[in-house]
C-alpha cells in the first residue's frame, strides 16, 4: 500500500506532532546548557566533554521515555523502547535531540570552563 | 471551568448555558473594557488571546438564551469596541440580539428586512447570510430558507457548516436522498471528522428505517461503512459502536427473515460471518464503555450521560431478545 | 431520533469530581499529573547544589595555582572527588526535574487522538493553559452561525419553569 493511501486510511494529527517535537526540542535545549554548565564545573575536555553530553542527552531521553511516555505506550501494548504512539520516526526521539541542543552545550561549556578555572 | 466557556454554544444543555451566563459577570469583570494597542499598556493588562473573543462570544449566546440581556449587551459592547461595528461577525451577532429580544413576527419581519438591506449591498457577506438563512427557518418558512442555504453554498461551497445545516433542513422535510448528499459534501471538506461520519451513518439508517425511496439493504450497506468508518477515525467513540450495533442487528434480522441476497447495487453487503464479527464487536466495546463509565474511571468520564443511558438500555433490550 | 443527539434535551450532567484510585489498565494521565508538582523543586534543589558546586570548583582552582607547596601538579587535573558527585548529582537532578515538568505528549495517530477525546473529554482538563480537548469537529454539527436564539430562548424558559 502507498503511503499516501495509508495517510488517509489512518490520518496523523499534526498539531500533536507539532506539540510532541516543541516539548521534545525545549527540554533538550534547555538541558544541554545545563550539561555545558556541569562540564564546565569539571573541567572536562576535549572528547570526554563530548562523551559526557553525549551520556546525559540520551538519559535525558531515557528519562522522558520513562517518565512520560511509557505508561501509556505500553499499555496500549507496545514494545518497550517503541515511541510509535507520540513520534513518527523511530529514530526522532533518541537522536535529534543530541543534534539540537550541541551549539547550546558547547556555549555554556566554554563559558563556565572559563569562569571557573579563570 | 474554561472548556465549558470555549465550547460552541448549541452543543450545551440549558444547565450547561445557565453555568457559562452565570460566569459571565465576573469575565467582564476580570478583563479590560477595551485593549490598548500601545505595547506599554499591554505590559500591564491580561493577555488577549483568539480565546478571549470565543468566550465572549459564548457569554453572549449564553445570556441571550438565559435572558439575561443586559449582560448580553455587555458583551456585545466589548466586541464592539474591539473589532468595530462594520464588522461581518459583529453586525450578525447585534441582529442575534435583535433576533432574541423580538418578541412578535413583525419584530422578526424588521430584522429579516434588515439583514436583507445588508446583503443587497454586500451579498457575499456569510455571518448575515447565515443568520437570514436561519431566521428564515426559526420563522417556519422552511422551503425559503432552503432555497437560500442552496444559494449560499453556491458561492461558498467550501463551508461544511452550511453543508452540515442543509442536510438538517433536508432531512426535517423527511428528504433522506438530498440530505446525504449534502452530508457527503460536508465530508469531502472534513473527510476526518469522525462525528460527521457517524452522523452520516444515523442519517442513512433512518432513511432505510422510513423505507420510502431506494433500497433499504442499500442503505443499510453505506451507513454499516459510515460508522466502521467512524470508529475506525475514533477509538472507543459511544455514538460510532452504537450505531453500529444497531446496523449489524438490523442486517442480521433481515438476513434471517428473508433469504435472498441484495441486487447487484454499487455497495455490496459483507459476508454474513463478517456482519455478526462486527455485531460481537460492537456489544463488547459497548459493555466496556457502559461499564467503565459507571465504575467512575477517571479516564472515562468524557461521555455524555445521555449517550450512555441510551446505550445501556439499548444493550440490555438485545440481550434479552439473545435469551428469549 | 434514533440515536441521542448531543444537543437534545438532557437533564443535570455535573460529573463529580473523579475517584482518586484508578485501575490498573489507566493510561499515563493521573499519574503525571502527580507527579509534576515534583518538578519545580527538584529543579531548584539541583541548581542549588549545582551552584555549589561551581562555588567549590573555583575556589579550589583559585586556591591550588595561589599554593606553592605543590608546583608541579597542573591545577585543573586533580578536582576532588565529592565536586564531581556533587555536580553529576545535581545535574541528574535538575534533568529529572525538567523531564517531569516538561508537558506530556500527544497521541499522533488519529484514532487514538480522537479516542482519548471522546473517552477523557474536556472533564479532566481542569488546568487552563490545556488547549480545547473536546471533539474539533462537534462546532459543525451545533452550527453556531445558524443558531435559532428564540427557540433556546423559549426552551429555556420551559426547563426553568420545569426546575421549578
Amino acid at each position: 500500500m502507498s503511503s499516501e493511501q495509508e495517510l488517509q486510511i489512518n490520518p496523523i494529527v499534526q498539531d500533536s506532532v507539532a506539540h510532541n517535537t516543541k516539548t521534545l526540542t525545549n527540554l533538550h535545549s534547555l538541558t544541554a546548557s545545563l550539561f555545558g554548565v556541569g562540564a564546565g564545573i569539571l573541567g572536562l575536555e576535549s572528547y570526554y566533554g563530548f562523551l559526557f553530553y553525549i551520556a546525559f542527552s540520551i538519559t535525558t531521553s531515557l528519562l522522558f521515555y520513562i517518565l512520560q511516555i511509557a505508561p501509556s505506550s505500553l499499555g496500549e501494548g507496545r514494545a518497550p523502547l517503541d515511541s510509535g504512539r507520540y513520534y513518527r520516526g523511530a529514530l526522532e526521539l533518541w537522536t535529534s535531540g543530541i543534534f539540537n541542543g550541541l551549539p547550546g552545550f558547547i556555549l555554556t561549556w566554554t563559558l563556565f570552563y572559563g569562569l571557573v578555572r579563570a | 471551568m474554561p472548556s465549558l466557556l470555549l465550547r460552541p454554544h448549541a452543543t450545551l444543555s440549558h444547565a450547561e448555558a445557565l453555568q457559562v451566563a452565570q460566569q459571565a459577570p465576573e469575565f467582564l469583570r476580570k478583563n479590560p473594557a477595551s485593549y490598548s494597542a500601545s505595547p506599554f499598556f499591554s505590559l500591564f493588562s491580561p493577555p488577549e488571546s483568539s480565546n478571549t473573543w470565543t468566550i465572549y462570544e459564548n457569554l453572549l449566546l449564553a445570556c441571550l438564551r438565559t435572558g439575561d440581556n443586559t449582560t448580553a449587551h455587555q458583551c456585545l459592547e466589548r466586541l464592539v469596541v474591539r473589532f468595530g461595528a462594520s464588522d461581518e461577525r459583529v453586525t450578525a451577532l447585534q441582529g442575534l440580539v435583535k433576533e432574541a429580544e423580538a418578541t412578535n413576527d413583525s419584530e422578526l419581519e424588521k430584522v429579516l428586512k434588515e439583514y436583507e438591506e445588508i446583503l443587497a449591498k454586500d451579498n457575499t457577506n456569510v455571518p448575515i447570510s447565515k443568520r437570514r438563512i436561519a431566521l428564515l427557518r426559526a420563522m417556519g418558512k422552511t422551503s425559503e430558507s432552503i432555497e437560500a442555504l442552496v444559494q449560499f453554498l453556491d458561492f461558498s461551497s467550501t463551508d461544511a457548516e452550511a453543508w452540515m445545516e442543509l442536510a438538517d433542513l433536508y432531512l426535517s422535510q423527511g428528504l433522506y436522498a438530498q440530505a446525504i448528499y449534502a452530508q457527503e459534501e460536508a465530508l469531502i471538506i472534513a473527510p476526518n471528522a469522525w462525528n460527521l461520519h457517524a452522523r452520516l451513518g444515523e442519517v442513512l439508517l433512518m432513511a432505510a428505517e422510513s423505507g420510502n425511496e431506494g433500497n433499504p439493504q442499500n442503505y443499510l450497506a453505506q451507513s454499516l461503512k459510515r460508522f466502521c468508518r467512524s470508529i475506525e477515525l475514533s477509538d472507543d467513540y459511544l455514538r460510532g459502536y452504537y450505531g453500529l450495533k444497531r446496523v449489524t442487528d438490523k442486517l442480521l434480522d433481515a438476513n434471517s427473515k428473508e433469504k435472498k441476497s441484495a441486487e447487484s447495487d454499487e455497495f455490496t453487503l459483507p459476508e454474513t460471518s463478517t456482519i455478526e464479527k462486527l455485531n460481537q464487536a460492537a456489544t463488547k466495546k459497548l459493555g466496556d464503555i457502559v461499564r467503565k463509565y459507571d465504575a467512575k474511571d477517571p479516564l472515562w468520564q468524557g461521555y455524555d450521560a445521555g449517550e450512555v443511558a441510551a446505550a445501556r438500555t439499548y444493550l440490555s433490550e438485545s440481550s434479552q431478545k439473545v435469551v428469549r | 431520533m434514533l440515536v441521542p443527539c448531543r444537543a437534545s434535551t438532557k437533564l443535570h450532567l455535573t460529573f463529580s469530581p473523579a475517584p482518586s484510585q484508578s485501575p490498573a489498565s489507566s493510561h499515563q494521565q493521573p499519574r503525571s499529573n502527580t507527579m509534576a508538582w515534583l518538578s519545580r523543586p527538584l529543579t531548584v534543589i539541583g541548581l542549588v547544589i549545582l551552584a555549589h558546586g561551581c562555588y567549590s570548583a573555583h575556589e579550589h582552582t583559585v586556591l591550588s595555582s595561589t599554593s606553592v607547596q605543590h608546583p608541579t601538579s597542573p591545577s585543573a587535573t586533580s578536582l576532588p572527588l565529592d565536586i564531581y558527585i556533587e555536580t553529576i548529582a545535581a545535574t541528574l537532578l535538575i534533568c529529572l526535574g525538567l523531564v517531569l515538568g516538561s508537558g506530556t505528549p500527544e497521541p499522533i495517530q488519529w484514532h487514538t487522538w480522537a479516542g482519548k477525546i471522546e473517552r477523557e473529554g474536556d472533564s479532566t482538563s481542569g488546568d487552563a493553559d490545556k488547549e480545547l480537548r473536546s471533539n474539533p469537529f462537534n462546532a459543525l454539527e451545533a452550527r453556531s452561525g445558524f443558531i435559532n436564539i428564540s427557540k433556546l430562548r423559549s426552551d429555556f424558559v420551559k426547563y426553568q419553569q420545569l426546575g421549578k
